[in-house]
């Protein structure tokens, strides 16, 4: 502004000046006074505070600390120095977001590792059952999970759980979760004191809107004989091959993590097969899953899959045969919700 | 996908129950705003029983479960008591299935719920 105005003088000023001092000696003198003058008003009031303006912007550009620009000034210089402040306020939060979105994806992908590696690739070898089941997370972790777990006494757990919500805090329950029933099924021959006790653990440890829906199958070879343990999962689907129909049956139970003592709420019980006899179990990602105009895909489309393919499928054909008419049906619709989906056949 | 409202009811002169009304679909577990609303209006009216009216929630999954059972336990912390009313047929289905009705006293309506409490007081 100062430097303006001084400028302005001189132009204006000048000629006049020169012209009446000409005749005198002073004049070139007051002259080059004058103009000294204007060249160090002008280097104090732009020359230098642009300098320092670039200085910093130098820093910037050639990777260098720098620092925010202090100034007072709201002319040309001063919207330079409140621009450059600005622009590097921004860049420093988005940097942030930046690194701290990269720690985040690091975190999940080693917790979709840890996942991976919990949830069972291979299916053991179970005499007396032939087992087929896939697990899909709707992200990169997820709340459901299945397994298929030898036990002593000739006993085999299989089990289903879907944990609420999905991401990382689901799977992190689901892993504590499946880290007890191993525990507990080394030490218990029957699904209710599994399912009792792990619920009993699990309870204390997780926040009260969290729960997981369960239910848990036993398998005993010497007895030939199908038990099942519901913790307030969705329905067991029994495909009996002889007649060719599929039953719907209620689990019943509580899910695990609602209250700390479920002795009086679940029980196990026999669920009666013959061979050839399957049994599918799913999360409830299946039944609410929906396709692009709106509708769930529905406990009736799983029955009906069973009942069509059923008799002459084996378990990894069941399988296929249910998720391909599922796909068909979802179409394009993005998924939200995990899906798990098992099927067991008595050998 | 109908907005998720609570309507505490204003105009129940008695001593022994006060009434929320709950509409629309109950789809999450996270609602800090709803949760504080439901537990201010409990400490503002200390009665023993509130009845949770259900009958214009459209919608329920397992977030909307939690998000009860979380409500229900702070209430059983401050020795009061919860009854469910009026849950249609979806609503009262996921309930039976994930097993809140195992904890929570579960009733056609309103007036049933009222019902048994003055059986009890």
């Amino acid at each position: 502004m100062v430097a303006t105005i001084v400028i302005a003088t001189i132009a204006y000023v000048s000629p006049s000046i020169v012209a009446d001092a000409y005749q005198s000696s002073i004049a070139p003198i007051a002259s080059l006074a004058l103009w000294a003058c204007a060249i160090l008003i002008l280097k104090i009031t732009i020359d230098r505070p642009l300098k320092a303006v670039f200085y910093q912007m130098k820093a910037l550009l050639t990777g260098h600390q720098y620092k925010k620009i202090f100034t007072t000034r709201i002319d040309e210089v001063g919207v330079l120095a409140h621009f450059f402040n600005e622009v590097t306020k921004n860049m420093e939060k988005i940097s942030v977001d930046v690194a701290e979105g990269q720690r985040l994806s690091k975190e999940v992908s080693i917790a979709s590792d840890i996942q991976r590696r919990i949830l069972p690739k291979e299916l053991p070898h179970i005499p007396g059952l032939s087992i087929y089941g896939k697990t899909r997370p709707a992200s990169e972790v997820g709340g459901d999970s299945f397994d298929v777990i030898p036990a002593p006494n000739n006993n085999t757990l299989i089990y289903v759980g879907d944990v609420t919500g999905h991401g990382l805090p689901a799977a992190l329950i689901m892993v504590m979760v499946n880290t007890t029933l191993r525990t507990y099924s080394e030490v218990y021959a029957n699904g209710y004191d599994i399912v009792l006790n792990t619920n009993r653990i699990i309870k204390s440890r997780i926040e009260p809107r969290r729960f997981m829906t369960l239910v848990l199958l036993r398998w005993n070879n010497q007895e030939q004989r199908l038990y099942y343990t519901g913790a307030g999962h969705e329905h067991i689907m029994l495909y009996r091959k002889k007649e060719g129909v599929c039953d719907v049956r209620k689990t019943g139970g509580i899910a695990l993590g609602m209250v700390p003592d479920i002795s009086k709420i679940i029980r196990e019980e026999l669920i009666p097969t013959e061979t050839g006899d399957m049994v599918v179990l799913y999360s409830d990602g299946i039944i609410e899953a929906k396709n692009m105009q709106g509708e769930m895909f529905g406990l009736n489309r799983l029955k009906q899959a069973i009942e069509q393919y059923g008799r002459t499928s084996t378990v990894d054909e069941l399988f296929t045969h249910i998720s391909t008419d599922f796909a068909v049906f979802v179409g394009e619709q993005i998924q939200e919700d995990d899906i798990t989906l098992l099927v067991i056949q008595r050998v | 996908m109908a907005q998720f409202k609570l309507n505490f009811v204003s105009d129940v002169k008695d001593r022994d129950y006060e009434v929320v009304e709950f509409s629309g679909d109950l789809d999450q577990d996270n609602m800090p705003e709803s949760r504080k609303q439901i537990l201010d209006f409990v400490e503002q009216h200390p009665v023993h029983t509130v009845i949770f009216d259900l009958s214009k929630v459209t919608f329920i999954n397992s977030e909307g479960i939690g998000f009860l059972l979380d409500i229900h336990k702070e209430m059983q912390s401050r020795k009061k008591k919860v009854i469910i009313a009026g849950a249609r047929r979806h609503v009262e289905e996921v309930l039976g299935v994930i097993g809140l009705s195992e904890i929570i006293q579960c009733v056609e309506n309103v007036s049933e719920a009222i019902t048994q409490i003055k059986k009890h007081v």
